[in-house]
């Protein structure tokens, strides 16, 4: 897939809360099956980007062109529909289901039988399979799928919702900031599947603090301050000073 | 050799019983039962224990409702009101009306239903917390049913619903039947359908559920009026049993409604409940009340004596999740 073809395009992006300008007419565009750097202090904007592409919140200003259309799509259901996933901070996950249910949220396997499909029944076993498959995919081995995800260690919950969100294959996977709060060794696992994403088609977006993670698997950096984008760049073109001026911006 | 089998066999019994959902609490109720019926001979005839079983059918039909509520992340104080009124409209349409009874009954049902769905309603738009919301809504309802009644009985209800609230079918109180069945229904659809899991979703994580695109607003609707259309349903039933429609029914409904729930094992926070658990903490909640009246022991003792059985109940539930968590 040449990377000439945008996925997703920001243009002019703005978005405020009360007086807080979080973003300001900000550009930004995703190119098929790369890795995006999304680097910046903390009330930068990246999480409000996140947001808006992820469909929790629209803009305030600006457009958003999806595959070279332009989108208004306004709730996660839509921005789903339309193949962006994110894996939140927290992982916005539900601790008291297990990670079958997380997983299967919002697109729950339904019985293939006239009385299943009016009572909506839940196809828990082919759900299972399904989890399972994902998990072993991706290189993931859980105690066990059905075990309540409160009852697993951060690593174990984070794969959970790494797995939700490239089951769907997306054409956009959003992680934020996801080697917070995780064990070493999680995280070189974590990096070590982002390659693999890039193989199945994925854009991904990754949201760090730690900068030498972001220049270990982005392809491209962009650098957010204050709510404006301050530069941009391939690898070649970035080192890490030179980020973490464009930050302090 | 024979005590170590023995020992061991106790042992992964006793395992089995505290790994069991519901197990720490059942016990618990086996074992009150036990100790009231050692402690009291008038206890255990048929008489006292069908009274019982037709009390812990009231109780748990409002609990079942409470606890759809609960798990979904909220809580319904309005039990009462609702109760009330269902029961208040239900008998004044039986008694002013030329509907056909049974009509009121039905009628009486979604009244119910439509105290609910003003819950939610309010709950949603307001985005006011449920507990302060339906405390409201409940003095609201309950005040409806004064200003109706003006503080009096509605006498005369016709003779052909006293068999909801009356009748027996093998011996067994028809409202115990209605509740089995009623909770086979909610316990099909709280595990094995899409609505079900997206219930215990909302109540884990309403954030969570709104970022995957499950909607809080449209479970909510049907959580709080499906809790409205039992406690409503328990409100005409007690009509019926009570050959009279009395404005103080569901009066003291709320607290042993939601100590049933949390005693069998629902959680105050969400997304963890039971059903079946919530009829043990009825039958739990109505056996001691029972007991105390068929022991003799002081009424002004009464709320001590639940207060210190509840802590036991709940503590044994605590014990329990610590070992089902061992698994």
């Amino acid at each position: 897939m040449s990377k000439k073809h945008p996925v997703v395009e920001m243009r002019k992006v703005s978005r405020s809360f009360g007086f807080v300008k979080a973003l300001d007419q900000v550009d930004l565009t995703m190119y098929d099956s790369e890795v995006l750097g999304l680097v910046g202090d903390n009330g930068a904007g990246k999480t409000t980007l996140t947001k808006i592409l992820a469909g929790v919140y629209p803009p305030d200003k600006g457009e958003i062109f999806w595959c070279g259309k332009k989108t208004n799509f306004c709730n996660p259901r839509e921005a789903r529909q339309l193949g962006i996933e994110v894996v939140y901070q927290d992982l916005a996950l539900a601790r008291n289901v297990d990670a079958v249910a997380n997983v299967f949220i919002g697109r729950e396997f339904v019985k293939r039988s006239f009385w299943s499909s009016v009572f909506k029944l839940i196809d828990k076993e082919r759900e299972k399979i399904e989890t399972e498959k994902i998990l072993t995919q991706l290189g993931i081995e859980l105690p066990s799928v059905r075990t309540p995800t409160k009852y697993l260690s951060g690593g174990e919950q984070q794969m959970v919702a790494i797995a939700r969100a490239v089951y769907s294959k997306p054409r956009v996977l959003i992680m934020d900031e996801p080697t917070t709060a995780i064990a070493v060794k999680e995280r070189e696992r974590l990096l070590s599947l982002i390659p693999k994403f890039k193989e199945r088609g994925i854009s991904t977006i990754f949201i760090s603090h730690t900068l030498q993670e972001v220049f270990r698997v982005a392809d491209r950096i962009v650098v957010l301050s204050k709510g404006h984008k301050v530069g941009e760049g391939n690898l070649e073109e970035m080192n890490i000073e030179k980020v973490m001026d464009l930050m302090m911006k | 050799m024979n005590r170590l089998i023995l020992n061991v066999s106790l042992k992964s019994a006793f395992r089995k019983i505290f790994t069991f959902k519901e197990g720490g609490i059942l016990l618990s109720l086996i074992i009150i039962y036990g100790v009231v019926h050692f402690l009291s001979p008038n206890f255990s005839t048929y008489f006292n224990i069908s009274t019982i079983v037709l009390d812990i059918s009231f109780l748990g039909m409002v609990a079942l409702g409470e606890t759809l509520v609960l798990i979904g992340g909220g809580i319904d104080l309005s039990i009462g009101g609702i109760a009330g009124l269902s029961g208040i409209v239900a008998g004044l349409l039986m008694v002013n009306s030329s509907i056909p009874p049974l009509a009121c009954v039905v009628m009486g049902i979604f009244v119910g239903t439509g105290c609910g769905l003003l819950n939610a309603l309010l709950i949603i738009k307001l985005k006011i917390h449920p507990l302060i919301v339906t405390l409201g809504t409940g003095e609201i309802f309950s005040g409806l049913v004064l200003i109706i009644t003006k503080g009096l009985a509605i006498v005369r209800i016709p003779k052909s619903v006293y068999f909801l609230g009356q009748a027996k079918i093998l011996g067994i109180p028809l409202p115990a039947i209605i509740l089995i069945v009623t909770l086979i229904i909610l316990q099909f659809i709280l595990s094995k359908t899409v609505i079900g899991r997206r219930i215990f979703v909302l109540g884990g994580s309403e954030e969570t559920a709104d970022l995957l695109g499950i909607s809080p607003a449209h479970l909510k609707f049907i959580i709080y009026s499906i809790a409205g259309t039992l406690y409503g349903f328990a409100g005409v039933v007690m009509v019926a049993r009570l050959t009279s429609a009395q404005p103080t029914i569901g009066q003291y409904w709320i607290l042993p409604a939601v100590a049933a729930a949390v005693i069998g094992g629902t959680s105050l926070m969400g997304g963890e409940g039971t059903l079946v658990g919530s009829i043990i903490g009825s039958a739990i909640m109505r056996i001691l009340g029972n007991a105390i009246i068929i022991l003799g022991i002081s009424t002004y003792a009464e709320r001590a004596v639940v207060g210190s059985l509840v802590i036991v109940a709940v503590f044994i539930d605590v014990v329990r999740r610590g070992v089902w968590r061992m698994r």
